[in-house]
């Protein structure tokens, strides 16, 4: 029987994100996926900013 | 280990700087730790639940359905809440979106993207909220420290003062009070920009022409920026006064010092921080702070012209 193992969240890393992992009956993994949860919108956001604030404001995509 | 005070940390949207700022403690780490049990903090311990805590440190702001739902759970598995960081308190960076739709947002990273092959967003994952929201739209607070992040000093007397269950001296100077830059009235007739030639770095910047918002800032950062040469772009929200008095705006507050201190006049400041307010306005534009004042404007000023972006 095919199994499902969901990681949610993981832990001890930087940001919100989960792991699905598929078994089959054979054991072997048919899929595994990373998803990240989380969503800010730089790509639109920064778009307008004054191009001297860019150093300072992109620092603040991960914080580690 | 009875006697020591649990403490739980969750991460809304943010960046886990905050976290960082935890560790700036260095030495009063130790300290810190020796009247605390940290029970929760992902970016650490592999603690999945919501455990029971007298203290919850909770830092990003609220963006996805998720960041409710983790909201929530903090605040029935914690006695007091500390909404740590400029996120939590007033929205952080990402408020910036506020002139934008949440569609226009996933256009921007999955279907208009450059450089990442991808034709739509990501359905299985928690959705997104209309717009970014502070931590107390949602639940109650106890107890608020912004900065971005709050400096080492002001968190260890943040915690101290919970854990003693007396008020923290945070003061509410603003950003000015650390800055060595000393103000001085000169003749300069334009502004500058941060990156038009080279600035004395003894003087004030706004005695220089270039915008810097110090002045209207809550100093919970001790002044790092104005030390190497970069102005104050607001990080850690609107000063006490700005706050409290509702005629008073970071907008007419910085073009009224920037007139007086130069010969440039004030309604041209004014009209320069209107045309650039998503840049100033950045990391407090979610904050409903800024709705009950002169700067009601502020979404259209963001939105216009270029300043909403290349992409529309």
């Amino acid at each position: 029987m095919t199994r499902t193992i969901t990681i949610d969240p993981i832990t001890r890393i930087e940001g919100h994100a989960r792991v699905e992992i598929d078994i089959d009956d054979a054991d072997h993994i048919t899929r595994s996926v990373f998803k990240v949860i989380d969503f800010r919108g730089f790509e639109t956001f920064l778009c307008g900013m004054q191009v001297e604030m860019m150093p300072t404001v992109t620092s603040r995509i991960c914080g580690t | 280990m009875g006697d020591k005070a649990r403490v739980s940390i969750e991460w809304l949207s943010g960046c886990s700087g905050c976290e960082l700022g935890i560790v700036d403690l260095h030495e009063k780490l130790l300290e810190v730790l020796d009247e605390i049990e940290l029970v929760r903090m992902p970016i650490l311990m592999d603690t999945k639940d919501y455990v029971k805590a007298d203290v919850g440190l909770i830092t990003g702001s609220l963006r996805t359905e998720h960041d409710i739902h983790a909201a929530r759970a903090m605040r029935d598995a914690c006695d007091a809440i500390i909404a740590f960081g400029t996120c939590p308190v007033y929205g952080g960076p990402h408020s910036s979106a506020y002139p934008h739709t949440t569609q226009e947002l996933l256009d921007g990273a999955y279907v208009h993207n450059p450089t990442t092959r991808t034709s739509e967003a990501p359905d299985d994952v928690p959705k997104l909220l209309e717009g970014n929201r502070p931590l107390d739209s949602e639940i109650e607070v106890d107890l608020y420290i912004p900065g971005c992040p709050p400096h080492a000093a002001f968190i260890f007397e943040g915690l101290m003062a919970l854990l003693r269950g007396r008020e923290p001296t945070f003061g509410h100077r603003n950003v000015c009070f650390n800055c060595e830059r000393s103000m001085k009235k000169t003749d300069v007739s334009t502004i500058r920009r941060a990156y038009d030639g080279t600035f004395d770095p003894e003087v004030c910047f706004l005695s220089q022409g270039c915008l810097c918002f110090g002045s209207v800032t809550l100093d919970r950062c001790m002044a790092p920026c104005m030390k190497v040469g970069v102005p104050c772009f607001s990080c850690g929200g609107p000063s006490q006064p700005i706050i409290l008095e509702p005629q008073k705006d970071v907008r007419t507050e910085v073009a009224a010092r920037m007139a007086h201190l130069t010969s440039i006049p004030e309604e041209t400041i004014i009209a320069e921080i209107e045309c650039q307010a998503k840049t100033h306005f950045a990391y407090a534009m979610a904050s409903p702070v800024f709705r009950q004042k002169p700067t009601f404007l502020l979404k259209k000023w963001a939105g216009s012209g270029s300043e909403k972006g290349a992409q529309q």
